[in-house]
């Protein structure tokens, strides 16, 4: 016949071994997010903002048609489809684009519906404009 | 049976449950533990390669540059072509940009990851700026 301290003493054992399992898959859980996936999506976003300022179009550089639109040049609608073009092309996940003119007159937006984002670094141009990318997460 | 008999089979039946449950959980713990070995070398070896993006598209064997200075942020198309040259180990990979390989030692895997970004390419002969899908598989 097992005794009352011995049935106490298995319990304890098991309560232990659940404590412990527990922890472990607390420990496996926590701490392990999403932030390498946002460091390399932020590193796509800046890569793909870099390359797509230096894009030549007809003759001129995305940048400088960038600079000619903000300054209220025609060539908003040639930068819009371009960027929307080379979106496209070489980014797996949707984006947004934002041209943001100096004077707030020209500015070109390319909206997306995701809800959670990664911005690029915002990029300066020597006109005082300014353009970034936010690239959806798919996670 | 006597007393202390039956007290060393009570003794014995509780040692060999105890047992029984540490060797469970230290099952349990040791499949625990290699699974989430296998996951962390799997997230090392994904980080590797993603990170790869970011270290080829700066090398200077790579880039743009002008009188051996860096001149913009732009992989040089024609020095992507002859890059291929084995002075570097990436690992188990291919690494290309559009049609160009750079680097291959997929060795065959059956399945394969894959990870882009894209990166400016430049013509040096046109001096034509071209976006380009740089594509790191393993």
């Amino acid at each position: 016949m097992v005794k009352r301290g011995q049935i106490e003493a298995i319990g304890l054992v098991v309560i232990v071994v659940l404590l412990v399992l527990l922890g472990l898959f607390f420990l496996k859980y926590s701490g392990k997010g999403d932030v390498d996936e946002d460091r390399f999506l932020t590193i796509k976003a800046n890569n793909f903002l870099n390359a797509l300022r230096q894009v030549s179009i007809g003759g001129s550089s995305f940048e400088d048609l960038a600079i000619e639109c903000c300054s209220g040049g025609s060539s908003c609608a040639q930068i819009e489809s371009s960027m929307v073009a080379n979106g496209a092309t070489y980014l797996d996940e949707d984006f947004y684009f934002e041209l943001k003119c100096v004077d707030e007159s020209n500015s070109v937006v390319k909206s997306t519906n995701c809800s959670s984002t990664v911005a690029s670094g915002h990029i300066v141009l020597i006109s005082g404009d300014e353009m970034f990318v936010k690239l959806c997460r798919n996670f | 049976m006597k007393k202390g008999q039956l007290q060393i089979q009570e003794t014995a039946i509780v040692i060999f449950i105890v047992t029984i449950i540490i060797a469970i959980s230290l099952i349990v713990f040791y499949r625990y533990t290699v699974d989430d070995i296998k996951d962390d070398n799997a997230r090392y070896l994904d980080e590797k390669a993603k990170g790869l993006t970011e270290i080829i598209s700066n090398l200077p064997e790579l880039k743009v540059s002008e009188m051996g200075i860096e001149a913009d942020w732009c992989i040089d198309e024609k020095k992507a072509i002859v890059f291929n040259n084995g002075f570097y180990d990436f690992g188990q990979k291919r690494i290309k940009i559009n049609g160009i390989i750079l680097y291959d030692n997929l060795n065959n895997l059956v399945e394969t990851r894959k990870f882009s970004s894209p990166v400016c390419l430049l013509d040096p002969v046109s001096e034509k700026k071209e976006m380009a899908k740089l594509v790191v598989e393993w």
